[in-house]
């Protein structure tokens, strides 16, 4: 993760795992999609997590409502396979 | 055509590829031409709803554009034949003060665009490069919009909303750019204030 000067993760750090974790969906079809979503899931808990720790809150919040969203999207894809 | 020919049609943040990678969000619906059906509703004179056979007999034209993926693959030259969103629009008659349009698709999966855009830019693609569009790619019907970021040009087609009022779509809810134009390299929300 690239950080800033400091070395603390960005909100722009974090939206980078929650985009890997988007392309794991979208080639998931592709590929075993029952791998792929696990795999985007674990990415979006490690977004999480690194959102939970952002100094920005108003971007913490902002980035961890996009992620819950994309959990519940995952929760909905599963229960389909 | 040259190296540079090829750049120039290349958008700031995309490399060229020359196969045709396969990405969606939902898993590749089963097409019954028996019970397919094409929705236009919200805000129309009276919705209309086209059988398979009759969305084919819809004048169809042919369309060579280049596509640009906002995961950053550009494939240039694209064949494309279908019905011009224009086509459709005429048949559907949207009211007068309809601005923009949601396209619909199954599995929930909608894109919103302007609907200026899709009159001028618009085509419902049926065949690629003179084949039947194959189900991986959006087959037998996708929305092609060549102007913006691909996940507008909706894989599965079936049904536009006209809308008075903007509504976002399915990734544009999801932080990526409402607009989405390539060449200002719209990618995310968080751009659209600037």
């Amino acid at each position: 993760m690239a950080g800033d000067e400091s070395g603390a993760t960005t909100p722009q750090d974090v939206w980078h795992m929650v985009e890997r974790a988007d392309e794991f969906l979208k080639y998931a079809q592709n590929r075993d999609p029952a791998k792929a979503y696990a795999q985007a899931r674990a990415t979006l808990r490690k977004a999480m997590e690194e959102a939970d720790r952002l100094e920005d809150r108003a971007a913490a919040e902002s980035i961890s409502a996009q992620i819950s969203r994309r959990l519940d999207d995952l929760d909905r894809l599963e229960a389909a396979l | 055509m040259s190296a540079s020919d090829a750049a120039a049609r290349v958008p700031p943040g995309q490399h060229l590829t020359k196969g045709w990678p396969i990405l969606h969000a939902s898993p590749i619906p089963t097409f019954n031409e028996e019970t397919w059906r094409f929705r236009c509703f919200g805000s129309v004179d009276e919705e209309v709803e086209w059988t398979w056979e009759q969305f084919r007999a819809l004048p169809s034209a042919k369309l060579v554009a280049d596509m640009h993926c906002v995961t950053g693959w550009t494939k240039l030259d694209n064949e494309w034949e279908g019905a011009f969103f224009r086509e459709v629009a005429a048949r559907a008659t949207p009211k007068a003060e309809t601005m923009h349009a949601l396209i619909h698709a199954p599995y929930g999966y909608t894109a919103n665009l302007p609907l200026q855009t899709l009159l001028d830019d618009g085509l419902f693609a049926w065949a690629h490069d003179v084949e039947p569009l194959p189900p991986e790619h959006g087959g037998p019907l996708r929305l092609v919009v060549p102007t913006l970021y691909a996940w507008k040009s909706v894989k599965w087609a079936n049904g536009v909303q006209f809308l008075e009022r903007d509504i976002r779509g399915y990734w544009e809810e999801r932080g990526y750019h409402n607009r989405a134009d390539p060449w200002r390299e719209e990618r995310y929300s968080w751009q659209e204030s600037g």
